[in-house]
């Protein structure tokens, strides 16, 4: 170990080797793409805003005077290029600013820490349901092909995709809460596993529809394919063939949809939740907007561009991991 | 397999029990709130619900009853002096804050100094009430001339308060009764700072009720009857849940599984209804008019305008479209109000009718008028709000003014709230026809009257002889001029401010707003108010 010996080098080496694998640097391009789209997503929310009308105070019985003394407090007044860099500045450090008229002079912070757990409960509860529902589907479907399971597969995949959450929810909540009465009707803190299952359900129909006719068709195209006829002819079979060689090929494309598939349930997740009163993001971002509540809009439409992007990150990522074939030929040179 | 299913569904089962099991033994009342309570603190608060939940767990010096008469509560009584501008309130001695402190006259002056003071709430819409009030320095104090602690209010010692009005007030009683008067415990609101307000850790109270679990927008929280209360014997129930329930059929679904006992009715629904035994309407106060802006083409003509007035049918409106116990609109102010200060008889009965559906007279009007305007025919627009209701009405009035004004073409235009108030103001003046409404703030006709006199909420229709036709002077008068302290008087200029309204054919009346809600008929003792906190639930008894 010399002092300007091979350690230093070497370690120097090692980082540099270390940042030209072609994983790290697919995911440290994709790294700052998120970045950068999250940038230019919080200015054109800003500069949305600016163009809704009405201003959060104009209540019918505020004189002018009034109207004017809360512009300046709440810094409205000042032109907009500074109030954009102050905003951007602010969210940097994490000061979200207060709501003006939902929860009056209440930090965000405190309504997103109130709010937010829920809505990232019951979508995930979505996305895990829908996902394995839809992939159990697509497979038995594909498996089965062209028999009873084949139809009702595809049955359940055009009513799933047809029929819009807030039915499902109306009708879950009709049939099963109130005339059978085996689940609350309304989503409640004191009970949260049993009255978040009906909302999770309306939810996951449209995920668990697209996912199981993209799941069937992809598995019937690799159930066809040589290398399967290949591994058939090797002595695999059963269960190992179709996961070893048949559903990780299949997975690919789902992966892809399950990305937008994200932000369905985000969307729908407004309707559900204003159905069941949930109280999380949904709802709060919904009123928001009606009630020209400035900073509550931009932060939550800004958490949802965020788990967009987080989760587009994530498909990415996945995608490099599970076909070598992405990150090597993208990374060429 | 089997055995594992079946106990699955035996748990479920089980789980399903026991979350309804509810506690027999406990009278708790669920009600149905279609928003989020905005701010538990006073001086934040501006919507109905925000008002019914702070007035459940706090008290003022006076309380509206169910007839509207103002009753003591921490007040016992008052003397008041020669010159009718003097009240000096006995506080009773046994009110206590819920964490133990006794109300004290000094909470009052802290509240009052602090309600007014536009640096804390800059938003803050009922500033003016102080003004409205009379309170001796109260209008000095709004246009930043003095200092809020130089505000009318004094606290001789703990139990005496004494409160000195600029001029005499005819209704400062029931004033007292407005959630911004309401006191505020100094030493704790100042141990709180900027969290003040926000949550049920956040405030005391010394009303019926105490909040045990509410937090900021909370869509589900809790109060139980106050053990601290003075005049806790008068509650029967021992619990109020509210739940805010924005969809009006989850509601439906809630109310009839009975998780609410209250739910109100919106759209659609209220037709479903009528016929039920829980339904119930409540004039709700809100008179809507349709405002005529002078400044429009052809609005500036009093006989256009005249004709406008009596070419609406309003009680097919509320018969055939609203179909919720909405009445129509024969004058400025609405019914129940406010009775007359000699035999209590309302306003409504002692003025005139106005403005009623004639439609040979509108069309009279209308030919004269279009021959002073030297015009064949004219295109008005009409903005109303983005609801279903404001549509509705507004597609009916347009229906109404085309088919019995023929050469009127009138154009809907709809927007949000926010937008229709912001093209009505005078400053902007964006309108030609509005359909707008005014809730009262106090139970007497003047809320209504200022709004349209020059500088008033109302004011963007532009009515520039209000000025000079004594509409403005007689208003002031009635207000805080010398005739705030001769009641009788007073009644009968307010009576002659109605008929000059409808002399210059001002403003277009068209319903007075009823809310349609479904109770169940166990619940007893709601008590709904067009004025002021909205519903009150003190007395609420449960049978069974």
């Amino acid at each position: 170990m010399n002092a300007n010996g091979k350690r230093p080098e070497r370690k120097e080496n090692a980082v540099r080797a270390f940042l030209r694998l072609p994983m790290v640097k697919y995911v440290l391009k994709r790294l700052l793409i998120a970045a950068l789209t999250i940038a230019v997503i919080i200015l054109a929310l800003f500069l949305l805003l600016q163009f809704m009308p009405g201003s959060p105070f104009n209540d019918e019985k505020m004189s002018l005077e009034q109207i004017a003394a809360a512009n300046a407090k709440y810094g409205l007044d000042k032109p907009v290029v500074i109030q954009f860099f102050q905003y951007f500045k602010n969210m940097l450090t994490g000061d979200f600013g207060v709501s003006y008229s939902i929860a009056k002079n209440v930090d965000i912070t405190t309504l997103l820490n109130a709010r937010l757990p829920v809505s990232l409960r019951i979508g995930f509860q979505a996305v895990a349901l829908g996902t394995i529902l839809g992939l159990l589907l697509g497979i038995l479907a594909a498996l089965k092909h062209n028999t009873f399971w084949d139809t009702l597969c595809t049955v359940i995949s055009v009513i799933g995709v047809s029929v819009p959450s807030y039915v499902f929810a109306l009708g879950l909540c009709y049939f099963l809460a109130f005339l059978l009465g085996w689940f609350p009707t309304l989503y409640s803190d004191a009970n949260p596993i049993l009255s978040s299952v009906l909302p999770t359900i309306s939810l996951s129909m449209f995920t668990i529809a697209t996912i199981a006719r993209f799941t069937r068709t992809e598995m019937l195209d690799v159930l066809g394919s040589d290398y399967m006829l290949l591994a058939e002819s090797k002595g695999v079979y059963g269960t190992r063939l179709i996961w070893m060689h048949a559903i990780r090929n299949a997975l690919i494309p789902v992966i892809t949809v399950l990305g937008p598939l994200v932000v369905d349930l985000m969307t729908g997740s407004m309707v559900v939740e204003k159905i069941f009163s949930i109280p999380g993001i949904g709802t709060l971002l919904v009123q928001a907007i009606q009630a020209n509540d400035y900073n509550v809009t931009v932060v939550l439409s800004f958490v949802y561009s965020l788990m967009y992007v987080l989760m587009m990150l994530i498909v990415d990522v996945l995608y490099g991991i599970i076909d070598p074939r992405i990150r090597l030929t993208k990374e060429d040179g | 397999m089997k055995r594992i299913l079946s106990l699955m569904l035996a748990a479920v089962l089980v789980l399903s029990v026991g979350t309804f099991a509810s506690a027999e033994s406990k009278k708790i009342l669920n009600v149905h709130l279609l928003n989020e309570v905005e701010s538990l603190e006073i001086g934040l608060a501006s919507a109905g619900q925000s008002f019914d939940v702070i007035s459940a767990t706090e008290e003022g010096l006076y309380a509206m009853d169910a007839g509207g008469t103002p009753v003591p509560t921490i007040a016992t009584g008052y003397t008041l002096s020669d010159d009718n501008c003097v009240y000096t309130f006995t506080l009773r001695k046994d009110a206590v804050w819920s964490n133990g402190t006794p109300v004290t006259a000094n909470d009052f002056v802290y509240a009052w100094t602090r309600g007014i003071d536009d640096v804390t709430y800059p938003d803050y819409t009922y500033a003016w009430i102080f003004e409205t009030a009379c309170i001796k320095n109260a209008s000095a104090i709004l246009k930043h001339e003095m200092a809020p602690s130089e505000l009318g209010v004094k606290a001789l010692d703990d139990n005496t308060l004494q409160v000195t009005l600029a001029s005499p007030c005819g209704y400062f009683l029931s004033l007292m009764a407005f959630p911004i008067f309401l006191p505020i415990n100094q030493q704790f609101a100042e141990s709180q700072g900027a969290d003040y307000g926000k949550s049920s850790d956040n405030v005391l109270a010394n009303g019926p009720f105490v909040l045990t679990d509410y937090t900021p927008a909370s869509l589900s929280f809790n109060m139980v009857k106050n053990d601290k209360y003075y005049d806790k014997d008068s509650v029967k129930i021992d619990a109020i849940h509210f739940q805010v329930i924005k969809d009006n059929q989850s509601a439906m679904l809630a109310y009839e599984n009975g998780e609410l006992d209250t739910v109100l009715l919106t759209g659609d629904l209220t037709e479903l209804y009528t016929d039920d035994a829980e339904f119930k309407t409540v004039p709700s106060g809100y008179y809507w008019y349709v405002s005529m802006n002078q400044k429009a083409p052809g609005l500036n003509n009093i006989d256009i305008r005249n004709a406008i007035i009596h070419a609406i049918d309003k009680d097919s409106l509320c018969g055939y479209v609203l179909k919720d116990g909405s009445v129509g609109a024969y004058g400025a102010v609405p019914t129940s109000l406010c009775g007359d200060p000699e035999k209590g008889v309302d306003f409504r009965d002692c003025s005139g009718t106005y403005a009623q559906y004639d439609v040979a007279q509108a069309q009279e009007s209308w030919k004269k008028g279009l021959e002073e305007i030297g015009k064949a025919d004219l295109t008005l627009e009409l903005l109303t709000e983005d609801t279903d209701e404001s549509k509705a009405v507004g597609e009916f009035v347009q229906q109404q003014l085309q088919t019995n004004l023929p050469g009127l073409t009138v154009t809907l235009t709809t927007t949000v709230k926010k937008d229709r108030l912001q093209r009505m103001r005078r400053e902007n003046g964006n309108y030609q026809l509005g359909l707008t409404r005014w809730g009262p703030d106090y139970a007497d006709p003047m809320t209504y009257f200022n709004i349209w006199s020059t500088g008033g909420g109302h004011d963007g229709m532009s009515w520039e002889d209000s000025k000079t036709n004594g509409y403005d002077e007689l208003c002031k008068r009635c207000t805080d001029g010398d005739l705030a302290g001769k009641p009788v008087e007073r009644w009968q200029a307010m009576i002659s401010l109605e008929k000059m309204l409808f002399d210059n054919a001002v403003i277009c009346p068209v319903y007075l707003k009823a809310d349609a809600l479904l109770v169940k008929s166990k619940v007893t003792g709601i008590e709904f108010h067009a004025v002021g906190t909205p519903h009150v639930y003190k007395h609420v008894e449960i049978a069974g």
